[in-house]
């Protein structure tokens, strides 16, 4: 099957390098996406949620989601990485999530 | 109170599961059985199945609620998972041990009666063997008594005779007898 | 589904398949031994044959506490709780937390054990302990429990990996989901012959489909258990609070007010236990005592679950002047939904929030699961037939499948031998590593594995009563004059099941299908 050309942005040509490093070899990379990538990010997600979670009249709500859904983050992300053909665009949205969730984290 | 309330939740969606496996079509051609142009109570075992679920759930019956959701789970799996072989082998058993046990409550109640012989066996045996040591007893005792009653009678006839010789020929009888 | 494409198909595949191959024979030791550790408290009873029961925290329970806490160093009254035990004693935990090595909190703890009539002190033990109470009475209970929480592994390491087979359950439970597009079709097909393939896929697609959502349930609040204490919450420590524990902890119990720890009497534990239960329909497992005797007391009854409801709860009072302070969260400063949450996941996981009637139900979806894992692993080598490697893999589940129960039992032949005398702490453990010595052994005919390994099961299950008579255990009438119905139930329950295999066996259905695999028809 075709895998879609990923080229978002033409003029970022380094960042089609990366992605057609990563198309090129699937088996690795989907290995580190679904293995190292998931756990780590499914941390990150939780950091983040720390910052708009809201803390509820207890105080603790706020860091308590996180660690009880903790399991729950980390089979959609996983799913989600074994059901995306497109690896680059995979990487991209795992990559996402990191930078948003760690911005949430900075400027909370 | 509430667990029987529950009990019986869940033997209601367990009708209504049985109904859903005997007439599902794919299970019934799978295991080579006729085809069933449509489910006449659909409607009614959908009901049967979930309402007892709906009901718990209104009436805020957490624990209930989650035994029946259990209950159903593992039961409806055993129900799905017995073969229609499975389900005629245990029909037949319980229909021949039903008429089994019919026929041997029919056969005890002769036999006690008389109307019919014990057959052999260890236990007919000891019974007939039993009912035989009484009869046999009685005879014996019945000749027991004979046998007294004829000693008796022998004894007077042994000591009037004895006294019939003494008076005729003493010695030379008696000799001649302990010989 | 539909919507999945050929190459996602392929990929779900690998991934379920792979993912149960690997972790299966984990995943299944764990699922097993959970099922059975449902009824923790009942094993609890059968195998030290106790013919008394957990009368709670038993009358009087006020002057008995004052008494023995006088011989307790001030430091320990920090945190104090106190339950009935099953042999029908009544616990006095007193803990004060210290700074263990590692930088995490520890617990230093006195624990007296007190017989509720007379006040006296039966045992008294100190230490450090961060896992749970220490009974070695309990050792065949405790090894179970060890053996699903944690896999007999030490903490941490034990934790995550059940952890990461919790996680690997709902991945494997998700792609299940994905992989199997009929779902509703075929709920109801019953496996077709079962020497073939079809016939292994049956197996293991029906009872995956019906088991499917307590599959989740039981694997999602698994994870939680092993990972929150494990890694969650140390990691939020490091990630939220820069490593310190501590404030996590204090923000887990809510802003700490200002103690006063200026000497103040304790009001009368036996009015508030009585004002607690008039409050409820529930009764009393156990209360816990916050800076005994201070100004700063605060004591909090634990009810069980009312009819109806999944949870305990509990109630606060305040320690000096006994005012009802309404119902106290589990933990932060005030009710809330992570709370509630918690709180859920507990009773969902071991299903023991109804007696003997939930206990029961879960036992069986935990059977459930466990054959979905176990008829997964043998489908996928009944697909590699004429792979050698796969074969011997496949005698390998054989042996596992069936070796584990076996190698439980004998790990309480070894318990029950040296419960009069030795130390079963040790013995218990030792024993199971010697029945998987004997699985290893008896499994070692692929042709006869499975049908030597349920034999041997079936003496176990008979011998094991009898053993347990011999050992001094309780016997049946002992049992029944003190309405311990567990120690008969598991007796006739491991007798009826031996005889009925036993049965099987010789009645010459030996040839008909195993409960997982069938021989194929000469």
């Amino acid at each position: 099957m075709p895998t879609p050309r990923f080229n978002p942005m033409r003029s970022f040509s380094w960042l089609s390098l990366i992605g057609s490093a990563l198309a090129s070899r699937p088996v690795l990379t989907r290995w580190v996406m679904a293995g190292p990538v998931t756990i780590i990010n499914s941390f990150i997600i939780m950091w983040g949620m720390t910052v708009w979670v809201p803390e509820g009249a207890a105080n603790v709500n706020h860091f308590a989601l996180p660690v009880i859904i903790f399991p729950l983050i980390w089979v959609v992300l996983f799913t989600y990485v074994c059901l995306e053909d497109n690896l680059p665009r995979g990487s991209l949205v795992m990559f996402a999530i990191a930078v948003v969730n760690l911005g949430l984290v900075a400027l909370g | 109170m509430s667990l029987w309330l529950t009990l019986i939740a869940i033997l209601i969606s367990l009708a209504g599961i049985s109904y859903f496996a005997s007439t599902d079509n794919r299970r019934r051609s799978i295991h080579r059985m006729p085809q069933i142009e449509r489910r006449r109570f659909a409607w009614l075992a959908r009901l049967f199945t979930f309402a007892p679920g709906i009901v718990l759930l209104l009436s805020t019956n957490w624990s209930g609620l989650s035994i029946w959701a259990g209950a159903v789970m593992v039961l409806g799996w055993n129900i799905a998972a017995l073969t229609p072989k499975n389900y005629s082998d245990l029909k037949q058993f319980i229909l021949s041990s039903k008429a089994q046990l019919t026929q041997s409550a029919k056969t005890l109640k002769n036999r006690f009666a008389g109307r019919e012989p014990w057959p052999d066996g260890v236990t007919y045996t000891l019974i007939e063997k039993a009912t035989k040591r009484r009869t046999i007893n009685a005879e014996v005792s019945q000749l027991e008594a004979r046998i007294v009653a004829l000693e008796a009678r022998l004894h007077r006839l042994e000591s009037e005779k004895a006294e019939l010789v003494d008076v005729i020929q003493p010695e030379a009888k008696r000799t001649k007898q302990s010989d | 589904m539909s919507f999945l494409t050929q190459a996602k198909t392929k990929r779900i595949v690998a991934v379920h398949g792979w993912s149960g191959v690997v972790l299966g024979l984990l995943l299944y030791v764990c699922i097993f031994t959970g099922s059975i550790v449902v009824f923790q408290e009942e094993i609890d009873t059968w195998s030290q044959g106790v013919l008394t029961h957990n009368e709670g925290v038993g009358p009087r329970v006020d002057h008995h506490f004052r008494t023995a806490a006088r011989e307790v160093d001030e430091k320990y009254y920090e945190e104090i709780t106190i339950f009935g035990t099953p042999d029908g004693n009544v616990r006095y935990l007193f803990r004060t937390h210290v700074t263990g090595e590692n930088g995490g909190i520890e617990d230093d703890v006195v624990q007296l054990t007190v017989n509720p009539e007379t006040g006296e002190v039966v045992d008294r033990w100190e230490g450090e302990i961060t896992e749970r109470e220490r009974n070695p009475k309990a050792a065949l209970g405790d090894f179970w429990v060890d053996l699903h929480v944690q896999l007999y592994m030490p903490r941490p390491w034990g934790l995550i990996v059940t952890g990461i087979l919790g996680l690997a359950m709902m991945a494997a439970a998700v792609t299940g989901i994905l992989l199997h597009k009929h779902l509703i079709r075929d709920a109801f097909v019953a496996a077709r012959d079962r020497a073939r393939l079809v016939g292994s896929r049956d197996l293991h697609v029906l009872a995956g489909t019906w088991g499917l959502p307590f599959a989740i349930v039981l694997a999602f609040t698994g994870a939680f258990f092993s990972f929150a204490i494990s890694l969650g919450l140390p990691v939020m420590a490091m990630l939220a609070f820069g490593g310190d524990q501590a404030a996590l902890m204090e923000a887990f119990l809510g802003a700490s007010k200002d103690l006063d720890l200026s000497p103040a009497p304790l009001a009368s534990l036996d009015y508030i236990i009585a004002d607690a239960v008039a409050r409820t329909d529930s009764y009393v497992q156990a209360i816990e005592i916050k800076n005994y005797n201070s100004v700063s007391a605060e004591v909090s009854v634990r009810l069980a679950a009312a009819a109806g409801s999944l949870s305990q709860f509990t109630l606060g009072y305040d320690g000096v002047t006994r005012a009802f302070l309404g119902e106290s969260p589990g933990f932060g400063s005030a009710p809330s939904l992570s709370d509630d949450l918690v709180s859920i996941i507990g009773p969902l996981h071991f299903g023991n929030f109804a007696g003997f009637a939930s206990k029961t139900v879960w036992l069986g979806l935990g059977l459930a699961v466990a054959y979905v894992t176990a008829t997964g692993m043998l489908l996928w080598t009944k697909r590699r037939e004429e792979v050698p490697l796969w074969q011997r893999f496949r005698q390998v589940i054989i042996i596992t499948i069936w070796g584990l129960p076996v190698a439980m039992l004998v790990s309480a032949v070894f318990y029950f031998v040296t419960l009069p005398a030795g130390d079963p702490e040790w013995w218990t453990p030792a024993g199971f590593l010697a029945g998987v010595a004997i699985a290893l052994l008896v499994g070692a005919d692929r042709e006869l594995a499975e049908r030597r390994l349920r034999l041997c099961f079936a003496l176990l299950c008979v011998s094991l009563p009898i053993l347990r008579h011999l050992t001094g255990g309780a016997s049946w009438s002992e049992a029944l004059v003190a309405g311990q119905i567990s120690v008969l139930a598991i007796d006739i329950l491991l007798l009826v099941g031996g005889f009925i295999l036993l049965k099987q066996m010789r009645s010459g259905r030996s040839n008909e299908p195993g409960m997982f695999v069938q021989e194929p028809a000469e």
